[in-house]
């Protein structure tokens, strides 16, 4: 055990460099390139296998039929890779590593099978460079396996003194644990953000080939596209709102319902409920309240006997306030659902204290309560700051972004899938992720301070 | 060493059987797009994927594909029914898939050519040819289904536009049906407002009924013929003609012809003050009547499209679907089967018999039917040119911006020229990309 521990002092002691597992470690880091990155160079639809992937995986209802097996490329070509790393950091491991490195690589060659031999078959599928590539980095893996043969014989003949043999390194074990997320992570997270930062550089169709533009689509979102600007305001005005009114109405709640009272879980139920319903469902509920003739809020007005109603989502003033108003009316729930949870956490003995040194209500709550809310409230403006950036579905539903409603998101649905610019859709997604990054590292950051500090 | 060596050995054997049981499915069962199964005793899958949504021809449409699978058992086929708006957005990822669905539903126009170009639509000259389509379906229709000397779409049916109106608000009103000239549309709207009746009803909180309006009052200003130059984008939006397009228009908001916040209504919403008695008319398709309640039909008529400059042609919009065939199709060959059945007699006389749907075929029967579409065929027949719509006839690009100016116009009908302005950038930007 002792041992295991210092040879830990610097994180790549004991791994083996030798010549094998330096070609094996090659090979497999450019069979991940190549599935990975090789799409940014080059026009060969044949070589961009994110873009199959993503064809193959998301879009077509039942393509999954006929190339079931498409989706084992990638997975194979990370394992290709994780093998060789395990081979080399763990040499006493190598009799299994260093031949299941080199079956591994010979399975990327999978995925072209269907093409070898009938040239033409199926236009994504024809050996181009993603071929090429892929086979030369399962002849170096297959080269790797024989030179790698006899020290693996030698080795397993004698093992090193004080590990023992068959079982994993201590520390290795978590990075198994999460190797499969990762994985998974790295092919549907990882693969598809890079890839659309490409596509944001070029001027795809969604049909033809991509090709590339450097930075016009950015040009021209930053200078001349007006929609651009509106769908910037709005989310700007979705979220302050977001970050001010939910968040105090929720808070007040919380603190309502947090005293036993008559009734009290009926309220809190009522005010919950909207988060159970998806959102489409919301948006065409609220689209009956404002609907200007029929709808309950125009009813009630005029009951009231005002005249000159508002057109609600017709008025181009209005509209967008419509929308945040019953995105907040569903975001008040769950915000006070959080911080109910919060104030369970606190601990009444700090409450009697402040109470028995005299504390009044107010000063109760602003130095006593608040301050052990704290940590609530930040994941409650994150999640509001995440809420309102990522807003789609309530304007898709109850305006399709008309009336000066449009937000980033829908923004970017609509030039991608409707007006076919999937390379400008790409550079609106872009930079709606360069913001989103801006608060979520904020918070990351803040996250991982608390963390150290406790 | 022997026991570690025949140990390393079937690991080995292990992995590679695993691989090559891995590699066997994509060898053994290629995709169906080359040379059908070899003497396949089984069941060859047709795929179709439409948009008939609608409860009524949802209907029709799972009549039409149960009647072919009963009589087709060796090839069924598998129907998926999209929502209409989903299913256009959705065209472009089921065409570049492989295989994509054999048969599509579609429309004529603009959004068709863009895929055609792009090699994803099928030619099926060969299947048109077999069924000497050219000598029973009409000129019109076959020039829409042609394309580069290509035939790429079969034409099922078409409907026609008009402003519905209800008749005894305008006898209430004291207004005369037809109205047939826009001086006398102006005024009926001070009739209608006179006695409290909303003029003009429009439901356009997804746009595309505000281009209803723009379309007409277009070519009834400056004709079908500049209309469709417009449409191809071979006229700039800033000119004078669009110019004044826009200000007749405005002659009808400042005359309160329309119901107030249009655009918070969609369209079958707006048709509630109609069947309310509360507005008078409604430019719409030929579809209004399926969301129209059956009861209050029999106070429902239609008219042709007022006319404004005597002078230029008469053109209408007729929208025609229709169904291709994708080129990645799985099952070209019964796709193509199952076309030549859609495109039958049978099938186009049950849907004008069924759904009233104007069929585009010239032997279809047509002695039987109402006397509301004989008068469609009619408004048809006597028009100079056929369009399709706004949003078929233009690109896609430019149909989202051209409506979202038209509802901005709407909301502000004084910024006409900055509104022209933006559009003809649009326009200017789709010809850039077009060449690049």
């Amino acid at each position: 055990m002792q041992q295991t521990l210092s040879r830990r002092s610097t994180w790549f002691d004991g791994w083996d460099f030798s010549g094998p597992n330096v070609m094996a470690l090659l090979a497999g880091a450019v069979m991940l390139f190549a599935f990975f990155f090789l799409p940014w160079f080059g026009d060969n639809v044949s070589n961009n296998g994110a873009r199959i992937m993503v064809d193959i995986l998301y879009e077509a209802p039942g393509a999954l039929r006929t190339e079931a097996l498409i989706w084992l490329i990638p997975v194979v070509a990370v394992a290709t890779f994780a093998a060789t790393l395990w081979g080399a950091m763990a040499p006493e491991q190598a009799r299994i590593a260093s031949p299941l490195a080199s079956l591994l690589g010979l399975t990327t060659l999978l995925y072209f099978v269907p093409a070898l031999g009938r040239a033409g078959a199926h236009p994504l599928l024809t050996p181009g460079a993603g071929f090429w590539t892929a086979f030369v980095c399962a002849i170096a893996m297959v080269l790797q396996f024989v030179l790698a043969m006899p020290a693996v014989a030698e080795r397993g003949g004698a093992p090193r003194k004080g590990v023992r043999r068959g079982r994993l390194p201590q520390w290795l074990t978590p990075y198994l644990f999460i190797a499969l997320p990762l994985i998974l992570y790295a092919i549907w997270i990882l693969g598809p953000t890079v890839y659309t930062m490409y596509l944001s550089l070029t001027n795809w169709d969604g049909v033809s080939t991509p090709q590339f533009i450097g930075l016009a689509n950015y040009e021209r979102l930053f200078t001349r596209d007006r929609n651009f600007v509106e769908s910037l305001v709005n989310n700007l005005r979705w979220l302050i709102v977001f970050i001010l009114i939910p968040t105090s109405m929720g808070l007040g709640l919380a603190l309502l319902f947090n005293n036993e009272m008559w009734g009290g879980r009926f309220y809190k139920v009522s005010f919950y409920a909207p988060l159970v319903l998806s959102l489409p469902v919301i948006g065409l509920i609220w689209a009956w309240l404002y609907n200007p003739r029929l709808g309950l809020i125009n009813s009630l007005l005029s009951m009231m006997g005002v005249t000159n109603l508002p057109g609600w989502l017709g008025s181009r003033e209005l509209a967008i306030w419509c929308v945040i108003a019953a995105a907040v009316w569903r975001q008040v729930g769950y915000v006070m659902v959080l911080y109910l949870a919060g104030l369970k956490n606190v601990d009444p003995s700090y409450i009697d204290a402040a109470r028995v040194d005299g504390a009044g209500r107010l000063a109760l709550f602003r130095h006593v309560v608040m301050p052990l809310l704290a940590p609530v409230t930040t994941i409650v403006i994150v999640i509001s700051i995440i809420d309102s950036l990522r807003a789609f579905d309530l304007v898709s539903i109850m305006t399709r972004g008309g009336q000066g409603t449009q937000v980033l998101a829908n923004f970017m649905y609509m030039e991608a899938f409707n007006n076919y610019r999937m390379g400008y859709g790409a550079a609106i997604a872009v930079v709606l992720f360069a913001i989103s990054m801006v608060f979520i590292a904020f918070y990351l950051s803040r996250a991982i301070r608390d963390e150290l500090e406790y | 060493m022997t026991r570690k060596s025949s140990s390393l050995l079937l690991t080995l054997l292990l992995l590679f059987s695993m691989a090559l049981s891995a590699c066997a499915t994509p060898v053994t069962a290629p995709p169906a797009a080359e040379a059908p199964a070899p003497a396949a005793p089984t069941v060859n899958k047709i795929t179709y994927n439409s948009y008939q949504s609608d409860p009524a021809p949802r209907a029709w449409i799972e009549g039409v594909v149960a009647n072919w699978n009963a009589a087709h058992p060796d090839m069924p086929v598998d129907l998926s029914i999209i929502a209409h708006e989903d299913f256009k957005q959705a065209l472009r990822a089921m065409l570049t898939a492989n295989p994509a669905p054999d048969v599509l539903d579609w429309f004529a126009g603009n959004r068709a050519r863009f895929f055609i170009d792009r090699g994803l639509i099928a030619d099926f000259s060969d299947l048109w040819e077999r069924e000497g389509w050219d000598a029973v379906y009409a000129p019109g229709f076959i020039a829409l289904a042609t394309y580069n000397g290509g035939k790429y779409f079969l034409p099922s049916s078409y409907y026609w536009w008009a402003i519905y109106y209800r008749p005894s608000l305008f006898e209430q009103a004291g207004v005369q049906a037809p109205i047939e000239t826009f001086d006398d549309l102006l005024a009926a709207c001070d009739a209608l407002n006179a006695a409290g009746i909303t003029p003009i009803t429009i439901g356009a909180r997804f746009k595309w009924p505000a281009a209803a309006w723009f379309d007409y009052l277009n070519m009834r200003t400056n004709g079908p013929e500049f209309h469709i130059e417009l449409m191809d984008l071979k006229v700039p939006y800033t000119d004078p003609r669009v110019r004044a397009v826009f200000e007749n228009w405005k002659k009808l908001i400042d005359a309160k012809c329309f119901i107030s916040d249009p655009a918070a209504y969609d369209w079958q919403e707006a048709i509630d003050p109609m069947v309310q008695g509360q507005a008078a008319m409604y430019l719409m398709g030929a579809f209004i009547t399926d969301s129209y309640p059956d009861e209050a039909e029999n106070d429902l008529d239609f008219f042709r499209f007022p006319v404004i400059n005597p002078d230029v042609p008469i053109g209408e919009d007729a929208p025609t679907d229709g169904y291709f065939l994708a080129a990645n199709a799985g099952n070209l060959a019964g796709g193509k089967e199952f076309l030549a059945y859609l495109g039958s007699k049978e099938v186009q006389q049950s849907l004008l018999d069924t759904l009233g749907r104007l069929p585009s075929r010239v032997d279809v029967d047509i002695s039987n039917i109402s006397p509301a579409t004989q008068k469609g065929i009619q408004l048809i027949q006597s028009a100079d040119f056929i369009a399709q719509f706004y949003d078929r006839d233009t690109t896609p690009p430019m149909a989202e911006a051209g409506m979202d100016g038209m509802m901005r116009f709407w909301d502000n009908p004084d910024q006409i020229d900055q509104i022209l302005e933006e559009l003809e950038a649009e326009r200017q930007r789709i010809l850039a990309e077009a060449e690049e």
